[in-house]
Formats: C-alpha cells, structure tokens, sequence
C-alpha cells in the first residue's frame, strides 16, 4: 500500500488568499481578520489530518467484474471499506491505475473508464461502488493497480492509497444480431422441427420396434409384441433434435500474409471475422441452434455442439481468448458429416473450399452487411462497407 | 436522502450571510433588502421545480454593470479607504447573480470565494457584535458548505466521466455509493471539523503578533466616553443605547433619591487648549498624585486626603455593566471610596481626578462607592488637594477673536460685566470675593447665551469643515453655532479662559434616565457628555453646562425604544465582544502569557483561587450568604452527575440499537425492554465465552455449554425471552422486568465464578 499527498491548484490559491488576510490582518489591527486568517490556517491543517485519517488503512477489493463486450459499457465494482475507527470516508475516487510495466493486455490498451465515486463510507463500514469501462477490442484484459483518491474536506491537500491487486477478465467480440433467415439458410433444413434420433423412453412421437438391449427401461418394453424367439422389444420414440451448427474459424494464414486490398488494416479484418462469428453464434443459440467451435490456424480445444447462454459464454470466451499474434499452423480439422450438423466456414480474406465439406457455407467479413438484422449498425465498426459487400467478398453460399 | 439534498439550500444561506455581513457593516441595509430578497427568490426561480436560469449573455451583461457601478463609484469618491468597501459590494453582486445562473460545483466555488471577499472587505470597516457574531456564523458556515461542494463536485466529476464514454448501449448512471448513516456521519464531521477549526483560530489569534496598545485605535469609531476633547474630528458621535454603568444616589441617610439637576459624573478633566492640535489637555502635573486602597467591602470608605468626613454627605454607588475603563466617574467632590474588591486608587489632588492606574479596569462586576459633598466647603478641598493646587493665575488663551467675540457677547448681554472692577475698600479678602463672583456672573453669561437660540444642539458635523488656519472654537462661536456637547463646553471654556477667568473642560458622563423601580440612575454610552467647572473661588469650582437640560431630556426621550427594556442581555454580550476581542492587544496578550506563566509556575493553584474567587462572586451577586457555598457545591455535584448519568445513558442506547441492529422504526420502548440482553452478553464475556457478533444467541448457548454449562443454562431463558421481545410481540410488564433483572443479576454472578 503506497500513500502520497498532493497539492493541486486549489490549494496554491487557498494559500495565496490565506496569506493575503495574513498580510492584511498585520499591517492593520483588526481582530476579526487575524481570527479569520487563524481559521483558515486551521483549515488547512484540518483538510490534511482528515483526508490522511480517513484512508490511512482503508482496504479495497476489486470484485470480480463480469466479462465484457466491445463497446458495451463493462461494469467493475469496488468492495471499499474505511479503516478509521472515527473519521468516515466521503468523496473517494476509485481508479484502476496502468501497470508499470509495458503490458500489452494493460487495461488502458482496451478501454476507456470512469472512476467509481464512493460519496460515503462509515468508519468500518463497506461500501460498494462501481466504476465503468467501455473496452474497445477483445482479447484478455488485465487490472493491476487500484487507487483510491480523496481531497475531503476541503480540496486543499489530495491524498492517494494505491494497492496492487491483479485481476483478469476477457472482453467479448463485438457482435451484432444476424437475420434470422439467414440463420435459417445457413442450417438448410431450417429452424424449426429438428431430427429424431434414436432413443427410448416415454417421451417422444412413435418411432418403431427394436430387440431389448440391456440397459433399456422395462416400461418402454412392448409387452403385447414379442419377437418369434420371444425375446421382448421396446418402443422407440422419437426425440427432438435441434438443429445443429459448426462453426469454424480459418485463422491458418498469419495476419502480414493476409491477401487484401491495399489499405485494408490486415488485424482489423481478422476482428472482423471473429466478430462475424460470434455474431451467428450469439444469433444461433438464441434461436435454440446447438453451436460447435473450431478454429483453424490456432491450437484451441474445440468446443462441442451445445446450446444455452453457458455454452453461447463459452463460445464468446473461445473466441475473446483467440490470440492472433501467435504462430498460425495449418493442420486439418475434424469437420461432422452434413447429416450430422450444417458448417459455416468464416475466412478472413479469401475463400478455401477445402476446409469443412461439401455443403458448408463459406463467408468472408464482407458478408456481414447480407446477414445483418441492421446494416447501418455496422458502419462504426467494418472496414467493408454494407452496401458494397466488400471487394474481396467470396461465395456466400456453398462450395460447389 | 443524503448530505448534497440541502446543498443548494446552505450555498444561497452562505451567500446571504455574506450580504448581512456587508450590510451591518457598512449599514447599507438597502443592499440587503434588495440582495436579500433575490437571494431568497433565486431559490424558487432557479433551484425550484421549474429550474429556470438566466442566460450566459445575460449574467454576463449584469456583470458588466456591477463592475462599471463599482468603477464609477470609486471615480467618485476615489478614496482608497472605501475601495475594499466597493469590492465588498461587487462581490455581494456577483455572487447573488451567480445563483440565478446554471453552475456546477466548479462555479458554486466561485460564489463562495466571492461571498468570502465580500465578507474580508466588510471586516475592515466594523467591529460592532453583531457583525462579528454574523462574521463568526458565516466562517463556520462556510466549512460545511466548502464540505458539501466537495461532495457535488466529486458527484458532478463522476457524471462528466461517465458521459464521456460512447457506447452501443446507455452507459449506466452514476449511483452515489453510501453507507448507513450519510447524513449523521456528515453532520458529525462538519462539527466537529468546526469546533476544531475554531480552537485552532483562537489559537492562532492568541499568539498572533500585535502592537501593543492598539486595542483603541482597532475600534476606529467612537461612542461614549472618551478621555479628550479632540475637535479636528468632525463626524457622527455614536447613539449607541449600550447601558454602561448604574447610578444609586442615596441622601445623608441613605435613601435613594433622585437629585433635582442631571447628575454629572466627572471622567476627566482638561483645562488647557492646544490650538495647533486642537484639542483640550491636561495641564496639570502628575507630582502630587496619592494613591489610595480599598480594602474590598464595599461598606468601608478611605478617605481621599479629608482630613474630616462629616455625616452630612452623600452616596454615589456606581455598579459598572458593559464599559472597561480604568477612570472612576465621580460628581463633585469625592471626599471618600469604598470598592468590592481591593484596588488602589490614584488621585489627582488638584482637580479630583480619580483612577485605578494599578490593579487593571473596572470591569463588569465591579461596584464602588463614593461619599459626595455637592457643596464642598474650601477646607473640605484645601485639605484634600493641599499643594496640588495651583495659586490663581490667569490661563492663557491664544486662539484670536475669541476674546473680542466674548466681550461682544458682554456688551450685548451684560454690559456691566466689562467694566473694570473697583476696589470697595473692606479688604482683599473682599475684593477676591467680588473678583470670584464677578468671574461667575460671566460665566453665567456665556452659559446662558450658548443655551439661546442662536446656537443649535446636535451629533452630525458633517457640514462642520474644519479649516486650516481657523480655529474650531472660533468658527464654533462666530460662524457655525452648531455642534455637540463638546463644542458647547469649548466654547464657554474658551470665552472664559479668553476672558481671563480659570475653567476646564470635563468629560464624563451625566446620569438623566431615573428608574423609580430599582432606585437608581441608569446611564448610557449616549449619556457621555461634556461641560465646563469655572473657579469661583480659591477652593472652588463651579459646574456650568451650556447644554441644557432640556436638551439633555428631550435627546433621552428620543433615543429610547421598546428595544432598550431587553437591551441588558445584547449588552453584555456586547462589552464581553468589545472588552475582549476586539481590543484584543499586545499588551493583553502579554498580561495572558504572564498568567499562563504564573499558572503553569504555581502548578494549577491558581485554578483553585480563581474557582475560589468566582463562587465568593457568586454568592455575593445571589446574596446567598455562608451556606451559598454548600449550595454551590451541591448544585456542581448534581450537575456533574447529571451530565454523566446522560452521557452513560445515551452510550447504553447507542450499543443496545448497534447490537440488535434497530433502526429507528423500533420504539425506544421496545429497545429498553430489551435492553437486558446486553447484560447477557457481558455476561458471557466475562464467563470467557463472548458472543462473535455474526453467530445466533441460540447457536452461541450451544457453544457456551460446551465450556460453561451452569452460564449456559442460567442464560437460556433470558436468550429465550430476548427473543420473544425483540422478534416477537411479547412486552414485559413490570414484575416481568424485575424478573428479568434478577435473573441478569445471577446469571452475571455466575459468570463471574459467584455461584457454583
């Protein structure tokens, strides 16, 4: 825990004037001035013992902050507990501080932020506060140090306690809501409805006999039917299936190889293609769709075909932790079968049919502005425009 | 709720103290009216429901206005006396017109900061009490406001960070983070950050460096009494009704009567003019000064150097209220004193001036008496002054025009008078005699024409120019014929002198104001006056007052109001401001630190003396004789266990609604029934078995019974109980109540290792 004291301009001035009712206060014998200069010498003294009183030992947390999402406000909230016995804290300003070293995952790389403001914190009492951050890319951002600043009560003499406390959370891509007919081309057999597969038990449409297996529930043997060797069958139903879809991230080529348009920012466009992706999976599992990740490129594990917001986080988390400044490799992937779930390839700057099969869809960013619910949202944010589609859009549809 | 809900509120209180301030000060109680009252309206215009404020173009016009107001006044009267006064008015301008505009903490710091200029100017131009008392409010008034603006200003640099960040959805607003008691905590703050800001100032003002002897020149204003007659000064004498001392004239035997004539009571005496000063001094020399001492009862008199006091005399019993002086006023001729407290006395023999020069100023409580001889006999004087009297001899007078202007006031009025005395032939003794009562008759002539028609009695001299090369008393007699007392006697004493008859200027104070019901004359700081007392002969002197009385009465009526009947309190107050802070100087400061010395030195018997001395006042001023001091005594021990049991008692409700977490919607009622359970927790603390303050009672007993299962149980059906009263609904009568204390009373025996 660091302490220091500091004077601002306030200050200069409030000496200045104090000085001035001195000087007055000498050179003419009035005793109302010379009590008024003692007042405000007395002040003075004052506004350091209290703001030095009511941090010494103050104690400050950081709760751990919910992730964040470009351009979504980000809230971090503050556990901030006085440590006099007597003197409360009001108007204290808490702030994370940078690092002190050069750290490229530093929070002031990602974002912009207001202090939290604590107005009141009784003598070992806790307050929470909240402070907000506006973070402006992706990726891994970490908190380092936190101060908490107060001039009270006067504004004459500011002291700080700065602690270090490392904490690290991860900022989201940027995503935007997706068309839901396009959702609904890209699984082909559409949303609704899904696949029956094979499984017993109670619930379910009729779906057929077969041969008892061990394992099989007895209430779903069909008594009244009975194979010619008399071995029991069960009654296969029918379960719903939800439509199924996998994503897949082509990270193979490294950023500086990207073949793009001159003036094209080549890191800008891969953002664009995670946020593309994260887009249609957000979009995806909202519409009950169960999602599976693959990054080509990459080394990451792969995350399976789920639905629900845990998964839909886990998707976002994958692609938020997506670092793009390691070495890129292009081994193989393993892509399902059609039967099994509709692919959906995002490329960063051209088209390679040879990844994923033969009914995937391949998209580039460019895309986007097709499958945008609101394409004029996508103005702050692409490096395409939404009505040209992008120069080096490729086939928006499936590989031939 | 929190502490920034009334902050708008205590801004515009600042700034209209401030304009009180500067009202008082300079008694431009237009200014306050006006200022005022736009003070008071701007919290319904601007901060009100409706919030409408002025636009910049127009603060900033109305600025420009003051500001040339302010310039145009100085060009003219370009007088650097009055220019902090002009900054004083700005600054009330502009802060007033700042509030009708839309600011933030940032410009409420400007309103301050000008309400504080306003404020210092005004300090420069009064030391009335009321002001001070206005000033005193607003320093400490301004603490807490420069406290709130710190906290809108952290609120408000919240707000600007957070509008600051774009996002795609609404950044949330700012939630001003408390905790339970913002309120209460604040306000304990702001006390006490006062009451130490203002021990530290008395501090600072006790030590800061001073003249010495400058407490006079601090007051840079007169009223009442002063020592001199200084007429180079030509403005308003002060009506100030402040009641300075009490008067009981008592006959021969000792009845309080009221004297036909105004009672004048002798300050000073001035029997000599200085014309290139233009003032009255004293001429007389201070070696035959006699020191006399009382000997603190108030019934035993000392003589003044009679050889002979007789029965036949009169009482003057003079009880001091609000003036701090070190003179004794007197009518003439004091031939003994008595005081309450033992002082030495230095007298003037020649003219019976009387002084306490040694042990310090006749302060508040302070009685003495005096035994009057109206008609002193010469022996009475002779035996008194002895030496100190000069022979008869002519003053001198060098002021021309003054002795042609007597004799022409001669010839018109009394045309004999001029004519050159003529020996009868019976003596010298008989020739003084006619010489003496010559010198009267004139005397009587000039009184009686300076009370004429021609001559006006009143306070402002503001068309009184004072001109070089032409002497005041002059222009009084020959050009102006107005003025104030001190005037008048001037001139009577300056056409006596001129004419070669002995007189001197007296200024005291003359007691006209009779109250039948107390007995006693009551006199005033606006009763100070001036006359003249003219040798009438070897041994005697003779008052004359070109005043009459008739003035003198009608300016007692016109000064009274229905205020004056609750003045008693204002001015005690009053001379405690003025006697203490005010002329606060060097040479007090130095009388301070020699007692704080002498304390420290005696280690704190001076403590014990001063109690001592206070409660011997006490008991005198109550008259509640020897066992007052039982009476004291007890009535201090009472207090103080009375202050205790109140202290001891608000502690005990404090813990008992921390420990059960009550807020204030639990009856104060229902908190004392359930106050026994503190015992219970002290119980188990001093079984070694404290309670931690997150575990249940019940849980708690179960880890007591583990160690101290006889407090465990003794304690069960007080926990049980507890819990029927604090959570449930049950109240506990009277016999319930001394049952629950019972079994507290055993239960703590237990815990103590009592009972086994």
């Amino acid at each position: 825990m660091r302490y220091r004291y500091h004077l601002n301009l306030a200050g200069f001035l409030y000496l200045a004037v104090t000085l001035l009712v001195g000087f007055a206060a000498t050179i003419r014998p009035n005793n109302l001035l010379v009590w008024i200069f003692g007042l405000l010498l007395g002040l003075i003294v004052l506004s350091g013992l209290i703001s030095g009183g009511a941090l010494f030992r103050i104690s400050m947390r950081r709760l751990d902050p919910m992730n964040g999402r470009v351009d979504r406000p980000m809230i971090v909230r503050y556990a901030i507990q006085g440590g006099s016995r007597f003197i409360p804290l009001f108007d204290v300003r808490v702030r994370e501080i940078p690092s002190a070293q050069d750290d490229s995952s530093d929070w002031t790389t990602f974002a912009a932020s207001a202090f939290a403001w604590v107005m009141h914190a009784g003598p070992g009492e806790t307050v929470h506060a909240e402070a907000v951050f506006v973070p402006r890319r992706r990726g891994r951002m970490k908190f380092n140090r936190l101060e908490a600043r107060s001039s009270f009560p006067f504004g004459l003499i500011g002291k700080s306690v700065t602690i270090g406390t490392e904490l690290e959370t991860l900022v989201f891509p940027r995503t935007c809501r997706i068309r839901e007919s396009a959702i609904e081309s890209l699984l082909g057999g559409g949303i609704g409805g899904g696949r029956s597969g094979p499984g017993t038990g109670s619930i379910g449409e009729y779906a057929g006999l077969r041969e008892y297996r061990p394992g099989d529930s007895v209430r779903s043997v069909a008594w009244k039917r009975v194979r010619p060797d008399r071995s029991p069958v069960v009654i296969q139903r029918a379960m719903p299936s939800p439509p199924r879809l996998i994503l897949v991230v082509d990270l193979r080529r490294p950023t500086a190889q990207l073949r793009l348009l001159p003036g094209v920012d080549h890191r800008e466009r891969e953002e664009e293609a995670i946020s593309f992706a994260a887009s249609i999976a957000e979009t995806s599992i909202n519409l009950g769709v169960e999602v599976g990740l693959r990054m080509a490129g990459i080394v990451m594990p792969d995350l399976p075909m789920r639905g629900g917001r845990r998964h839909l986080g886990r998707l976002q988390a994958q692609l938020a932790a997506v670092n793009l400044d390691v070495e890129r490799l292009d081994g193989k992937i393993a892509i399902p079968p059609p039967n099994v779930a509709s692919v959906v390839v995002i490329h960063v700057d051209r088209v390679d049919p040879t990844l994923g099969h033969h009914g995937a869809w391949h998209l580039l960013p460019g895309n986007l502005a097709e499958f945008a619910q609101h394409p004029a949202e996508l103005r702050a944010w692409t490096t395409v425009s939404p009505e040209a589609g992008g120069h080096d859009s490729g086939n928006a549809g499936a590989a031939a | 709720m929190t502490p920034l809900s009334r902050y708008r509120r205590h801004l515009r209180i600042e700034v209209l103290l401030a304009v009180t301030a500067y009202a008082v000060a300079l008694q431009n109680f237009e200014l306050l009216f006006i200022l005022g009252a736009a003070t008071l309206a701007s919290g319904y215009v601007s901060d009100g429901p409706r919030g409408r404020y002025l636009p910049i173009w127009a603060t900033t016009i109305l600025a420009a206005i003051f500001f040339g107001w302010s310039v145009l006044s100085f060009m003219g009267n370009p007088d650097s006396a009055s220019a902090m006064a002009l900054v004083g008015r700005l600054g009330c301008c502009l802060a007033v017109l700042r509030l009708f505009g839309r600011r933030s903490a940032r410009e409420d710091r400007q309103v301050i900061l000008l309400a504080v200029v306003a404020v210092v100017g005004a300090c420069l131009y009064s030391f009335q009490f009321f002001f001070g008392l206005v000033v005193v409010a607003f320093s400490l008034h301004t603490v807490q406001v420069i406290m709130l603006n710190r906290l809108q200003s952290g609120l408000d640099d919240a707000r600007a960070e957070r509008r600051g960040l774009i996002a795609d959805l609404p950044v949330p607003p700012v939630e001003a983070a408390s905790g339970r008691s913002p309120i209460g905590q604040f306000r304990g703050l702001v006390i006490g950050c006062t009451v130490v800001a203002c021990v530290l100032a008395t501090g600072v003002f006790l030590i800061f460096p001073r003249k010495i002897d400058a407490g006079g020149a601090a007051l840079g204003s007169r009223t009442g009494f002063t020592a001199e007659v200084d007429l180079t000064r030509n403005d308003q004498i002060g009506q100030s009704n402040r009641e300075v001392f009490t008067v009981e004239w008592a006959d021969p035997q000792g009845v309080p009567i009221q004297w036909p004539q105004p009672l004048r009571l002798r300050g000073a005496v001035l029997d000599r003019w200085n014309s290139a000063e233009r003032r009255w001094m004293s001429s007389v020399g201070r070696r035959y000064l006699r020191t006399v001492t009382t000997s603190g009862d108030p019934d035993v008199f000392v003589s003044l150097g009679a050889a002979e006091i007789s029965r036949g005399l009169y009482t003057q019993t003079v009880t001091m209220r609000s003036l701090a002086t070190s003179r004794v006023f007197a009518r003439w001729a004091p031939l003994a004193i008595a005081c309450d407290q033992p002082r030495t006395f230095t007298i003037e023999p020649a003219d019976l001036e009387l002084e306490d020069t040694v042990t310090g100023e006749l302060d508040r409580f302070t009685t003495y008496r005096l035994l009057i001889d109206p008609n002193p006999s010469p022996e009475a004087i002779e035996s008194i002054a002895g030496d100190a009297i000069p022979p008869v001899r002519p003053p001198v007078f060098n002021v021309f025009g003054v002795r042609e202007e007597a004799e022409r006031i001669l010839r018109e009025e009394a045309p004999a008078l001029l004519e050159p005395l003529v020996e009868t032939g019976d003596g010298a003794d008989a020739d003084e005699a006619n010489r003496w009562r010559r010198n009267r008759q004139i005397a009587e002539t000039f009184t009686r024409y300076l009370r004429g028609e021609d001559f006006r009695y009143t306070l402002d001299l503001r068309r009184f120019v004072q001109r070089r090369g032409v002497d005041p008393i002059l222009a009084f007699l020959t050009e102006y014929r107005f003025g104030h007392c001190e005037y008048f006697a001037s001139g009577l004493a300056g056409l006596c002198q001129s004419m070669g008859i002995e007189c001197r200027v007296i200024t005291g104070f003359v007691a006209v104001e009779y109250d039948d019901a107390i007995g006693r004359y009551i006199v005033r700081e606006s009763n100070a006056h001036a006359w003249v007392e003219v040798r009438t002969g070897r041994w005697s002197w003779r008052e004359f007052d070109p005043t009459s009385s008739e003035v003198l009465d009608e300016l007692q009526a016109g000064r009274r109001s229905w205020a004056d009947d609750w003045r008693w309190l204002y001015d005690r107050a009053d001379f405690l401001w003025t006697s203490r802070f005010v002329t606060f100087d060097g040479t007090t400061q130095a009388t301070l630190a020699d007692r704080f010395g002498e304390f420290v030195g005696s280690g704190g018997r001076g403590v014990l003396e001063d109690a001592e001395a206070i409660s011997r006042k006490v008991n005198r001023y109550f008259q509640l004789g020897p066992a007052g001091y039982i009476w004291l005594g007890t009535v201090a021990l009472a207090m103080s266990l009375a202050v205790i049991a109140v202290v001891a008692q608000l502690r005990r409700r404090r813990r008992i609604r921390q420990v059960l977490h009550a807020g204030k919607d639990l009856p104060t009622g229902r908190i004392r029934e359930a106050a026994f359970y503190l015992d219970v927790l002290d119980a188990f603390a001093a079984a070694g078995c404290a309670k931690p303050e997150s575990t249940p009672p019940m849980q708690h007993l179960d880890a007591v019974l583990r160690v101290r299962p006889d407090v465990a149980e003794a304690a069960r059906p007080l926990v049980e109980i507890f819990y029927e009263v604090r959570f449930g609904s049950r109240r506990l009568d009277a016999s319930a109540r001394r049952s629950v204390a019972d079994s507290v009373a055993r239960l703590q025996t237990l815990a103590e290792g009592g009972l086994r």
